[in-house]
């Protein structure tokens, strides 16, 4: 019984636990790596699990230069992402290990679409969650 | 309310049920397994109802305040929300929307160096934060920061647009989702309003950028689904439907994606898409703006 009155609350805590230790990792980790660039002011961060997939719709401004930052917590391993048009067609694929950045300069205003993949871990011993954080900044095309 | 919570109890009761079914003899019967299945799926259907709501982004409100300044316009703080208004403030919602339209007050005379106006709005919309009690992203730190860096508007926006961000942060990890959905509708409402008014003299690119707020408003209103009807959200999906039905009449016209590599290597986007409005959709468009923005910022 005693357990169970330390436990409950420890497993209630949990998701704020978790969920501020990402804005945290968003700010320290992730955002530095917007450096030279106006971050947008929407948050896309949140915990993930190894299998999860989402998705992030994005409008981009003609005559402007972004860049997008997929960072995740090494706990998840590479995170994979991929930025299509609306209609699906590949424009870049990284993953957030080595090529968590992609800069580029829109010519004209359209909307792209952000594909995140967290790897399925071999390990089926336990499942970590981890924070997975999407990013995009801007700057007056040069 | 609290539906994070929620999610993760009912993972654990699932899992906990699965750990179970799992341990029963090989005398069971096998058809156990397709509801635990089905719960895992519909526990996997929740999971990405629960992130769609976290993971949405439509352009912040900076963007409109830096092509307002590249035009050429002027500043001018009779446009913006007065700052002395945030007293008079009540209920959740109002508050939300108004937190969102000082944010963006905050980017546009952030834009144009205006250090003292910059501070000041900061500190209303720090004041409005805490009487929602959601003022843990918006810290007198931030004031502090604002204050030491009030000669570059680099480092001033960056602050800005930090603190917003963090904010929306902030109200996504304590379960607030609602209140963060209506800041950014606030936000994305005053620089529509700022454009419409900057755009009077016909400038053909605040035009075209008045245009293409189409995206983020069908981006918007799409986000406000997935709420269902909630009551607090009712109101603000009700007026940016109202928008939206003005917005269907720009045209556009689907193109295809453009890629191409400068020397340095780095890709340019484009696309052959046009979008095109006429002058009396335009007109309709900073009416209905201009009266949603004085509903909301009415007392």
């Amino acid at each position: 019984m005693k357990l169970y009155r330390i436990v409950l609350p420890l497993v209630l805590l949990l998701p704020f636990i978790a969920d501020a230790q990402c804005r945290a990792f968003t700010k320290n980790q992730c955002l530095p790596m917007l450096e030279g660039y106006v971050q947008n002011d929407n948050y896309n961060s949140a915990m993930l699990v190894p299998g999860d997939e989402a998705e992030l719709l994005l409008t981009f401004y003609g005559g402007k230069e972004y860049r997008m930052v997929v960072c995740a917590h090494p706990i998840l391993g590479s995170v994979d992402f991929e930025i299509t048009d609306t209609a699906g067609e590949s424009i870049f694929k990284g993953n957030s290990a080595s090529t968590g950045t992609f800069d580029f300069k829109m010519s004209s205003t359209q909307q792209l679409i952000v594909k995140l993949r967290v790897p399925e871990q071999k390990s089926t011993v336990s499942a970590h969650e981890g924070c997975v954080s999407v990013m995009v900044g801007s700057k007056e095309m040069k | 309310m609290h539906s994070n919570i929620a999610l993760r109890l009912t993972l654990m009761v699932c899992c906990i049920g699965m750990m179970f079914s799992s341990c029963q003899t090989g005398n069971d019967n096998h058809n156990a397994q397709p509801p635990v299945k089905a719960s895992v799926d519909s526990l996997q259907q929740a999971r990405i109802k629960e992130l769609e709501k976290i993971f949405f982004s439509i352009p912040s409100p900076v963007e409109m305040s830096a092509l307002i300044k590249e035009k050429g316009y002027t500043f001018d703080v009779a446009k913006l929300n007065a700052a002395s208004n945030v007293d008079k403030y009540t209920g959740e919602a109002k508050q939300a929307v108004n937190l969102g339209i000082y944010g963006a007050d905050l980017s546009y005379a952030a834009m144009f160096d205006q250090k003292q106006v910059t501070m000041e709005y900061f500190a209303s919309a720090q004041k409005l934060a805490k009487q929602m009690g959601v003022d843990g992203a918006l810290t007198s730190e931030l004031i502090e920061r604002l204050d030491g860096n009030q000669e570059n508007r680099d480092s001033l926006l960056a602050i800005v647009s930090e603190a917003y961000a963090d904010l929306n942060g902030y109200l996504k990890e304590n379960q607030r989702v609602e209140v963060s959905a209506l800041v950014v509708a606030g936000g994305w409402l005053e620089a529509l309003y700022l454009s419409t008014i900057y755009s009077e003299d016909g400038n053909a690119d605040m035009r075209q950028r008045i245009a293409e707020q189409k995206y983020a408003l069908n981006n918007l209103v799409d986000y406000f689904e997935k709420f269902g009807d909630k009551e607090t959200l009712k109101e603000m999906k009700a007026d940016l439907l109202s928008l939206k039905d003005l917005y269907n009449s720009a045209a556009e016209n689907k193109g295809k994606t453009t890629t191409s590599k400068d020397a340095t290597g780095k890709v340019t986007i484009g696309s052959t898409t046009t979008l095109t409005i006429e002058d009396a959709t335009l007109k309709a468009i900073a009416t209905k703006a201009k009266e949603l923005r004085t509903k909301y910022t009415s007392l």
